[in-house]
């Protein structure tokens, strides 16, 4: 009896394991992909928000440190072009990180299997 | 709350098939329970061999993941080894990869491959959860469930061990004892047990009662009761109420109280309902929602701007308003800010109402309520730019007025100043606390404006928002009919209920329970709601539960026995020391004593049998709480002519109810014969002036309010007292209402003495002219709609010869008392004692001409000893009849 338990156990054990490895390429192109780029997008989006660059192109126009005179307008809309700027550059630069990873994660599979195969004949080198 | 059960399938009569076939109804599960369009079935194979697969299945997964971290670690070290040796030179590694037949790339893929694996195992087991919750959620999609997929681990091993525990006692199938029995080992279950003040061997003891009493029987294939299903059925609908992805131990203890009437009888007895259990569960998930609360707040404050600039740089420098404030976003980045819970709706309404119209608010409440709480959560929200767009990139600065005041000459330019250097940074909301102290402030004294019209001017003209905040009492008086009173939204802040006051109580005790070592039981927390709210007048709720709780805290932090959970019965010990009212539980020894009252008044009062009774009764009654709280504790009217024990028996009443016969406020209402007096009573709004009575009761609301010869009072007088017996409160000329519910009421009467002493007289029982007298006699006196407030009327008897004597008995040991704290012993004979009851007997003034007696024959002759130098210590006087009085002086030591 000891024996058919382990014996079952294993079975379905086994059994589970195949099914999970059979199931992984589909959910990386399926599940996994979609959930990559969802939360690919929501970390450019908290990126935008923590630089507050939406805040920043809405005030565009508006004089730096209550500075309502004429200078301090014409100033201010220079210096906020350079602020915006430099913050938008960071942006692209996180933002291209983070597209990055959705070509990885498409491109990775393939790039992988191809290392494998091009490379098993050296194991026997 | 719903009870859901599974039904047993009615096609093919839970039997799974039909016609050879699988039954099309319930596809074959027997039973099932269906609900929002959702098919929920119990499929669980339960055996030894599946707990072994079930068991050996977890430990070759853990084996699995641990193996896959290891490969990832090693992938890590086997990349960052080729980069060192490759000098981390772009064109060697491009080189080292495009090399062909390189065994080093394999190896890197290979253990690539098991990344991506590891990543795809962890994320796709969460994702699947998420999904199915959706779908179960949508009532457009059908989906048919089997309830058993949601089994968190420990609660799967929790319901296995259960099975085996069944198996062992061989009992099939498995039962609700069972599985409660393997509960009881968890930690979790532990800890609620331990909120409801039980111990978890205590119910393992009556479990095992219940164990013992189920038969051994031959295995019937069933695995598990129809009870346990609905169980499990019930732990689960209770899961997806509280939004979580599996079945959790307590989710289980909720299931089975809810499925199982016999359980639930046994937790009854142990003073545990199912909302209680519920409650507890709720507080354990309170705790884990406001740290989730706290962990996103504080992670929002890494991005919040360090400095009192916002974020678009249109903010300016505010030296001034700087050092007569306190930025409290700033405040709520440094984490300093504590969390506001349960006040959701009242933060709601401040934010629509400053953001519909632009308009400043004022938040009207009493002390005590959190007006200041509710403000800091609008920081908190503020700094976590989790609110709408008015609100962002602002700052939230409250500012002092007694700084702002106190700062020297030239107020409103200073202020001005202020409120100007907010306008133009205009980033800025102010908060002004109290802001009623800002009213008839001026540096002119009474001449120039105030500081508060400078403020509603600057409102007015939309240059500020406020969120300002004062009481019930500080708003009617300054603010309601002044320049503000016009620019301020009122907003009222209520007390919280009962499950508000919980809750914040829940969030602020394990601060409590860090700082004292102690650990709080849920009834000791609703104890601390239900007999603040109700004994604790003058601040309001939150604050006084929490204060209490604090003080409970350190009472059993300090009691010398070194239990340090703290039950309802600490609660009420505390309460009950602090106001002189008995609020523990009955003790046995109390409950004799409640029950021999009678006796007890009697070695005060002689005579009177019927009036005692009455009272004694009533006590009872209030003691053991079957009163109506909303009305005074009891009220009674004495009637009866006089020295013949009304103001004893009140005194007594005093003395065994709140402890001491001082806890007593006397009236005598010959006083209050016109209508003019009723000022004096409750107060004139003319002169500002508080009343005799509501300021008595206020700073004495636990005592004996005693009304004097009630019959002499204006009719108009004894109209206020016609609601103070029925409502239990009274509003007073100020405004404030004052709380009678805790006092008991004994108004005394002379009226109808002489109908009574000819009835007495005449040999009839009180009993049988009581009815009389009350609706005939006295009707001249009292209407009967003010007669009918008093729970009861007691008609007093003249006294008679032999309760004169008795009484003469206790005014000589009166004497015999307070010689003996001068240290002279003070003996009479029994001829003396009834020598004095003859001189002192009248049947007209009862037992006041007693009074007189013993005053003229044995204190006067004693002062004059005492005097003379007669007595000294130590000395025995003897007072024999005749007013003989000898003295009998120490031998020797």
């Amino acid at each position: 009896m000891t024996q058919n338990i382990i014996i079952q156990a294993l079975k379905s054990l086994i059994l589970d394991l195949v099914a999970e490895i059979l199931y992984f390429p589909l959910w990386w192109y399926g599940a996994g992909l979609k959930q990559t780029i969802v939360s690919v997008f929501r970390y450019i989006k908290r990126t935008a928000r923590d630089l507050a660059l939406p805040l920043l192109f809405k005030s565009m126009f508006k004089p730096m440190f209550g500075q309502y005179d004429r200078e301090g307008r014409i100033i201010s809309f220079f210096m906020r072009i350079v602020i915006t700027f430099s913050k938008l550059i960071v942006f692209f630069i996180a933002s291209l990180l983070y597209l990055i990873t959705i070509v990885l994660w498409v491109a990775l599979p393939p790039l992988v299997v191809w290392g494998l195969i091009a490379n098993f004949s050296a194991l026997w080198k | 709350m719903e009870v859901a059960k599974f039904t047993k399938c009615s096609e093919c009569g839970g039997r799974g098939k039909k016609d050879g076939r699988k039954c099309p109804l319930c596809f074959g599960h027997q039973e099932y329970f269906f609900d929002n369009n959702n098919f929920f079935y119990w499929e669980k194979p339960i055996g030894y061999s599946y707990i072994f697969v079930r068991e050996f299945k977890n430990i070759i997964n853990i084996i699995i993941n641990f193996v896959l971290i290891v490969a990832v670690l090693l992938n890590l070290f086997l990349i960052a080894y080729i980069l060192l040796s490759l000098e981390m030179e772009p064109i060697k590694i491009l080189d080292f990869f495009q090399r062909p037949g390189n065994r080093d790339v394999f190896w890197i893929c290979l253990l690539f491959i098991v990344n991506m694996f590891l990543y795809y195992r962890l994320s796709y087991v969460a994702e699947k959860k998420k999904t199915l919750g959706k779908n179960l959620k949508d009532s457009a999609a059908y989906v048919r469930y089997n309830i058993a997929q949601s089994l968190g681990p420990t609660a799967e091993g929790i319901v296995d061990k259960a099975w085996l525990y069944a198996r062992y006692k061989k009992v099939f199938p498995l039962t609700v004892w069972h599985l409660l029995f393997s509960l009881l080992n968890d930690k979790e279950i532990r800890l609620v047990l331990a909120r409801l003040g039980l111990g978890a061997d205590n119910i393992k003891q009556q479990v095992d009662q219940n164990l013992a009493e189920l038969v051994k029987g031959e295995d019937s294939g069933q695995e598990i009761s129809a009870t346990v299903k609905d169980a499990l059925l019930n732990a689960y609908m209770h899961m997806r109420r509280k939004k979580t992805d599996y079945i959790s131990e307590v989710d289980l203890l909720f299931g089975l109280m809810a499925a199982s009437e016999r359980l639930r009888n046994m937790f009854y007895d142990f003073n545990v309902d199912q909302d209680k259990i519920n409650n507890v569960i709720a507080w354990v998930d309170i705790n884990k929602e406001l740290y989730r609360r706290y962990r996103a707040l504080r992670s929002r404050a890494l991005f919040k701007p360090k400095s009192g600039m916002n974020r678009s740089y249109t903010a300016t420098a505010t030296p001034l308003l700087n050092s007569f404030s306190q930025d409290l976003t700033m405040a709520a980045k440094a984490g300093h800010l504590p969390l506001t819970v349960a006040r959701e709706r009242e933060m709601e309404e401040v934010i629509s109402a400053i953001e519909s119209s632009f308009a400043s608010v004022i938040l009207v409440g009493p002390t005590g309520v959190g007006r200041n709480r509710i403000v800091e959560g609008i920081a908190n929200r503020m700094m976590a730019e989790d609110l709408p767009e008015l609100f962002q990139d602002k700052r939230l600065v409250s500012i002092s007025v007694p700084l702002l005041v106190s700062g020297g000459s030239d107020l409103e330019g200073r202020f001005l100043a202020i409120l100007h250097e907010a306008a133009v940074s205009g980033n800025i909301i102010l908060y002004v606390e109290n802001i009623h102290q800002l009213v008839g402030i001026s540096s002119q004294g009474n001449q120039g404006i105030d500081l508060a019209s400078v403020l509603a001017s600057e409102i007015r003209n939309k240059n500020i928002i406020v969120i300002s905040d004062t009481s019930h009492k500080d708003y009617v008086q300054y603010i309601e009919h002044s320049p503000l009173g016009e620019v301020l939204k009122k907003i009222n802040i209520l007390e919280p209920d009962k499950n508000q006051t919980i809750q914040m109580m829940q969030a602020h005790v394990g601060a409590v329970e860090a700082k004292h070592k102690v650990y709080f039981t849920y009834d000791a927390l609703e104890k601390i709601f239900q007999l603040s709210s109700r004994y604790i007048t003058d601040v309001a709720l939150p604050k006084k539960a929490i204060d209490l709780m604090d003080e409970v805290g350190i009472l059993v932090a300090k009691s010398p026995d070194g239990n340090k959970l703290v039950r309802s019965e600490d609660v009420a010990r505390l309460l009950s020391s602090k106001i002189n009212v008995p609020l523990t539980e009955v003790s046995q020894d109390e409950s004799s004593k409640l029950l021999n009252l009678e006796q007890e008044i009697h070695q005060r009062v002689i005579g009177q049998a019927e009036a005692v009774k009455m009272v004694a009764a009533a006590l009872r009654r209030a003691r053991s709480e079957i009163r109506d709280i909303k009305r005074p504790i009891v009220n009674l009217l004495f009637l009866g002519p006089t020295g013949v024990g009304k103001t004893e028996l009140a005194k007594t009443v005093a003395e065994k109810y709140f402890g001491n016969e001082k806890n007593m406020i006397r009236l005598d209402m010959s006083e209050y014969q016109s209508q003019s007096s009723l000022p004096r009573l409750i107060g004139s709004p003319q002169l500002a002036s508080a009343g005799l009575l509501t300021e008595a009761v206020r700073h004495q609301p636990f005592a004996l309010l005693l009304l004097d010869e009630i019959e002499k009072a204006h009719p108009e007088v004894l109209n206020i007292f016609l609601q103070v017996m029925e409502d239990g409160r009274l509003t007073d000329a100020l405004g404030r209402t004052v709380d009678f519910t805790n006092l008991i009421i004994v108004a005394t009467s002379n009226a109808g003495t002489e109908y009574i002493q000819d009835q007495i007289n005449a040999g009839h029982d009180i009993d049988d002219f009581k009815d009389d007298l009350v609706k005939n006699r006295l009707r001249d006196v009292f209407r009967p709609e003010f007669l009918n407030r008093f729970d009861a009327v007691m008609v007093f008897k003249p006294l008679k010869e032999e309760e004169i004597f008795a009484i003469a008995g206790l005014m000589l040991k009166g004497v015999q008392k307070r010689l003996k704290e001068k240290g002279i012993f003070f003996e009479y004979s029994e001829a003396a004692q009834r020598e004095l009851a003859q001189a002192g007997f009248d049947p007209v003034f009862g037992a006041r001409p007693l009074r007189r007696a013993i005053q003229e024959r044995v204190d006067n002759a004693l002062a004059d000893f005492l005097l003379q130098g007669k007595i000294g210590r130590r000395d025995i006087v003897f007072y024999d009849a005749g007013d003989k009085i000898s003295i009998k002086k120490p031998t020797g030591y």
